[in-house]
């Protein structure tokens, strides 16, 4: 209907006025404004990451790069998921690290009560111990939402301290924006039957982040 | 949805005599107040934030048509659609054309406030189509057949015996919920019945508490994963959206997210904070294949225009009502329409008439805590004032009272008039007081309260005699 | 104007509350001023700060009541109100009630600028304050408009903690509204009782026999909604606990 639009468009111009500075829209996206950004603290940006990411409701283990396959394996058994077709995203960083033989990871879309998924992340934000997943060719959106326990395994360096951040790496390694960037912190959770907080609204009910640090540090660290 | 807010002052009656709905509202209440102080008092920046929101939504506002244009370039961009609609009818109609066109059945719903405001479920149904609302307290009132009570907790009227009748009825013989009303149980019901829903949804609508101009983006703030869901699985997803969601960049939602979850839940950040850009790109696994957004104007362009604007700066967040003393005694049903509480008292007379709402804004002691707690710093009592204003200039007020208050104050305006009427006033006080303190008319005092009674001179009479010409 | 005073000169605004009322809150203030050091007048043209009509919506007879009230108190240094709300419609609302008017705004604002709330004031010369002992369980009701238009709260604390046998204590909800707010409480009658059941119920908690607060609309509201109940909890006005604290009054 565009005599909708026209219509709109029409009565917010007549409503502002031609009083106003039809520059300054332009005259912002050159020179945008800084806006604060709260302070994170002492701790290291993986400290600080780690305990919002447990205050969240998640949970967290640290483990090296060549551990993280079995350490995914050991969660998922800990909570009786059956290790034989677990559907994952299958991003290069994921399908690289060493899986134990009895966890076979299978690209398909989860089913409606799949018990587990796992995946990476695009990145994480320390400042509200948030993961950052991408839609794309190696990683369905339903993957984060269907199952019961959603298992994350996060490259540490991928952290970040605010959203912000986010925003400057995408626009610089990818470019334009996937159809859905989730910022997931903690659990699916609802408050709505007496304001009583329950974990496992409608998406995963358990969030599992195996952090994957650096390449092991030297024995004697400063 | 058709306002009931005539009814206020009866509707408040109720709400007052109805333990079950206090009992829920004095929990809600404690709960949302105590969450939001402290992750305030965590955030040393949180009042220069709420002062950079305002000014981003503030640009915007002034802005607005440039803003939307480049919204609506940015959505084509990215393979979506962008519908205008200039009330709830067209609004409707749209979506009711898209629903057909893409074949679709069965509609899931993720939480619309714009959605209750055209009132889409029944439009929708009344097109033959099917419609589950997916957020669990949405879920909940759509099977008591309800209005939303808040904005953010559409169920927070209901204690968990409700909702387990509720269940018990509509899921079958043989639920859980027939014979428990443990939270625990009652959710794991309903995460059962609705993932079937789920799965058979062919659109999804949604709302948006964002739209970036910037990228075509719009946000979804959800803590449930409802949401996502319905805007990932099912082949269509529609957003509906007031027209002043709009902000300039990702940075911008960025800022006035970090005040949106604090003001509402106390979080951080919800546990679902999404930016969905588009439908389903070529490589994309899953996804909906067409993204619609539909554009809402519903009285919000007429706000730009004069002393409501910053209404517009409005993100939802509900924490005007959490802290509203009136809301915490009536409850959301009383204010008969969507918005309940101050934004409520401030949105619905301008979107539904004065005719209609004017007990709203006049169900207030402008006591103020609402601005002194709104994200986006609102001057919530300013604008009930100025809706009374309207509703005077307007003859919505009674001319009993019009004459009344233009009376006194044409003795206030002449002291020594004033001051015969004020003695005269006194001693009628004083008298009746000491027989059992009645006058007739004055039972909207008396009923509640003991007359208080004047000492008998009046302090201008008595400063006559005591001051001297320290009276002057 | 004020040429060569040797003590600053501060014009009662009584209220029209208090000259209807409780005009014994009038001469305290008077009384507590000039202890502060001030000399005091009473202007003798004023009636009120027309509250009543601007939160009516009727801002033509609240701009004619404010325009008399600037020119009763023109000659004032500083103008003095024991009330929260009318502090607050002086030095907040009439200027925004002549936005516009060419002459009036400036003067609305010269004159918003010179009003004070009583206990803003005194809090200034507290040292000056010689209170007579009470010795009392107390809570202090901060009226929303001292709290959130005038910007007042440690002030009448500070003149309290100079009460000889005075113990004061905090309410648990200090922010919350008691239900007066003028017409509303005859407007919406039973809204108004329930937010001052609220309040009531929360002096009752820290066991106060005393409720003192320094916006007489607020304590005629809560103390009435008191007296109906059979409560036994007094509420009066700092003036007057700061001055002589009548014992019992005649209703009482």
């Amino acid at each position: 209907m565009s005599d909708a639009r026209a219509a709109i468009l029409e009565r917010i111009a007549r409503a502002l006025g031609d009083g106003r500075d039809t520059a300054a829209p332009a005259a912002r996206t050159d020179n945008p404004p800084r806006h604060p950004r709260p302070e994170l603290g002492d701790g290291t940006l993986l400290g600080v990451f780690v305990e919002r990411l447990r205050a969240s409701g998640a949970s967290a283990v640290s483990t090296s790069e060549s551990a993280a396959g079995a350490a995914v394996a050991a969660y998922l058994r800990e909570a009786g998921v059956p290790l034989g077709d677990v559907p994952a995203a299958s991003d290069p960083y994921l399908t690289r690290l060493q899986w134990p033989d009895e966890l076979v990871l299978a690209n398909r879309a989860p089913g409606p009560t799949e018990p587990a998924a796992v995946t990476g992340a695009y990145a994480a934000v320390a400042e509200t111990g948030t993961l950052v997943l991408a839609s794309g060719a190696t990683h369905r959106t339903a993957l984060n939402f269907l199952p019961d326990h959603h298992v994350v395994v996060l490259d540490c360096s991928r952290i970040v301290g605010h959203m912000e951040e986010v925003w400057e790496l995408w626009r610089r390694e990818r470019g334009p924006l996937p159809r859905a960037l989730n910022f997931v912190t903690g659990p699916s959770r609802t408050a709505d039957i007496e304001q009583t907080i329950q974990l496992g609204a409608h998406g995963p009910r358990r969030l599992h982040v195996v952090l994957v640090l650096a390449a092991e540090a030297p024995a004697h660290t400063a | 949805m058709r306002p009931t807010s005539r009814s206020f002052k009866a509707n408040a009656r109720g709400a007052l005599l109805d333990p079950g709905l206090q009992k829920a509202l004095a929990r809600a209440k404690d709960g949302f107040i105590g969450r939001r102080r402290d992750a305030v008092a965590a955030l040393p920046e949180f009042e220069s934030l709420r002062a950079t929101a305002r000014d981003i939504k503030q640009h915007t506002l002034e802005h607005l048509d440039t803003y939307l244009l480049r919204f609506e370039a940015a959505v084509q961009a990215a393979g979506g659609q962008v519908h205008w609609a200039r009330d709830a009818g067209e609004a409707n109609r749209i979506v009711v054309d898209i629903c057909r066109r893409a074949g679709a059945e069965h509609i899931i719903k993720g939480k619309s406030m714009v959605g209750e405001e055209i009132a889409v479920n029944p439009a929708l149904e009344r097109e033959g189509f099917d419609v589950v609302e997916t957020d669990l307290g949405e879920y909940i009132i759509q099977l008591a057949k309800e209005p939303p009570s808040h904005i953010i907790a559409p169920a927070v009227h209901k204690s968990r015996s409700d909702v387990a009748a509720l269940f018990s009825e509509h899921h079958g013989a043989g639920s859980e919920s027939a014979s428990s009303d443990e939270p625990e149980v009652l959710l794991n019901e309903a995460r059962r019945v609705l993932r079937d829903r789920f799965m058979a949804g062919d659109a999804g609508i949604t709302g948006a508490n964002f739209l970036v101009a910037e990228t075509g983006s719009i946000v979804l703030v959800t803590n449930e994963g409802n949401g996502d869901l319905s805007s990932t699985l099912p082949r269509t997803h529609i957003v509906l959206a007031g027209i002043e969601k709009v902000v300039p960049t990702l940075e911008d939602a960025t800022t006035i997210l970090r005040v949106l979850a604090r003001s509402a839940t106390g979080q951080t950040l919800t546990s679902y904070t999404t930016f969905v850009t588009g439908a389903r790109r070529a490589a994309d696994p899953d996804g909906p294949q067409a993204f619609h957004v539909v554009l809402v104007d519903g009285g919000r362009s007429d706000m730009l225009a004069g002393e409501f604007r910053d209404m517009l700066r409005c993100i939802r967040c509900g924490a005007c009502l959490n802290h509203c003393p009136v809301y915490g005694a009536v409850g959301g049903h009383a204010y008969g329409w969507v918005y309940p509480g101050p934004m409520g008292s401030v949105l619905t007379p301008l979107m539904v008439g004065l005719g209609e709402a004017q007990a709203l804004p006049n169900a207030s002691s402008l006591c103020g805590r609402c601005e002194s707690v709104c994200p986006m710093m609102i001057p919530l009592p300013r604008m009930l004032r100025a809706l009374r204003e309207r509703a005077n200039r307007e003859h919505h007020v009674s001319w009993i009272q019009r004459s009344a208050l233009r009376a006194w104050g044409a003795i206030a305006h002449r002291p020594a008039l004033y001051r015969v009427f004020a003695s005269a006033g006194a001693r009628a006080i004083a008298a009746l007081g000491r027989r059992g303190g009645r006058l007739p008319g004055s039972g909207p005092w008396t009923d509640y309260r003991a007359l208080p009674r004047p000492e008998g001179r009046t302090f201008m009479a008595e400063a006559r005699t005591r001051l001297g010409n320290r009276l002057r | 104007m004020s040429e060569s005073h040797p003590r600053p000169r501060a014009a009662l605004f009584v209220t029209c509350l208090v000259d209807l009322f409780r005009p014994g809150i009038g001469f305290a203030a008077l009384s507590l001023l000039e202890r502060a050091g001030f000399e005091t007048v009473v202007p003798r043209r004023q009636t009120c700060c027309g509250q009543p009509a601007y939160n009516s919506g009727d801002s033509e007879t609240a701009r004619r009541i404010a325009r008399d009230v600037i020119v009763a108190f023109a000659d004032a240094d500083v103008v003095v109100a024991p009330s929260g709300s009318c502090t607050g419609m002086l030095r907040l609302h009439y200027p925004r009630l002549f936005a516009g008017d060419p002459e009036w705004e400036e003067r609305a604002r010269e004159f918003a600028g010179r009003c004070r709330e009583l206990t803003e004031v005194l809090a200034e010369h507290a040292e000056a304050i010689d209170a007579p002992p009470c010795a009392a369980d107390a809570a202090y009701h901060d009226s929303c408009s001292s709290l959130r238009e005038v910007g007042v709260k440690a002030e009448p604390r500070r003149l309290l903690a100079r009460v000889p046998g005075l113990r004061l204590h905090e309410l648990d909800e200090p922010e919350a509204c008691c239900g007066f707010g003028g017409a509303f409480c005859v407007k919406f009658p039973e809204i108004s009782a329930h937010m001052a059941d609220v309040k009531i119920g929360d002096a009752r908690g820290t066991g106060a026999s005393l409720l003192i607060g320094n916006d007489l609309g607020c304590l005629l509201h809560l103390e009435g909604r008191m007296r109906h109940r059979g409560l036994d909890i007094r509420a009066r006005h700092i003036a007057e606990v700061l001055t002589r604290q009548p014992e019992r009054r005649r209703d009482e």
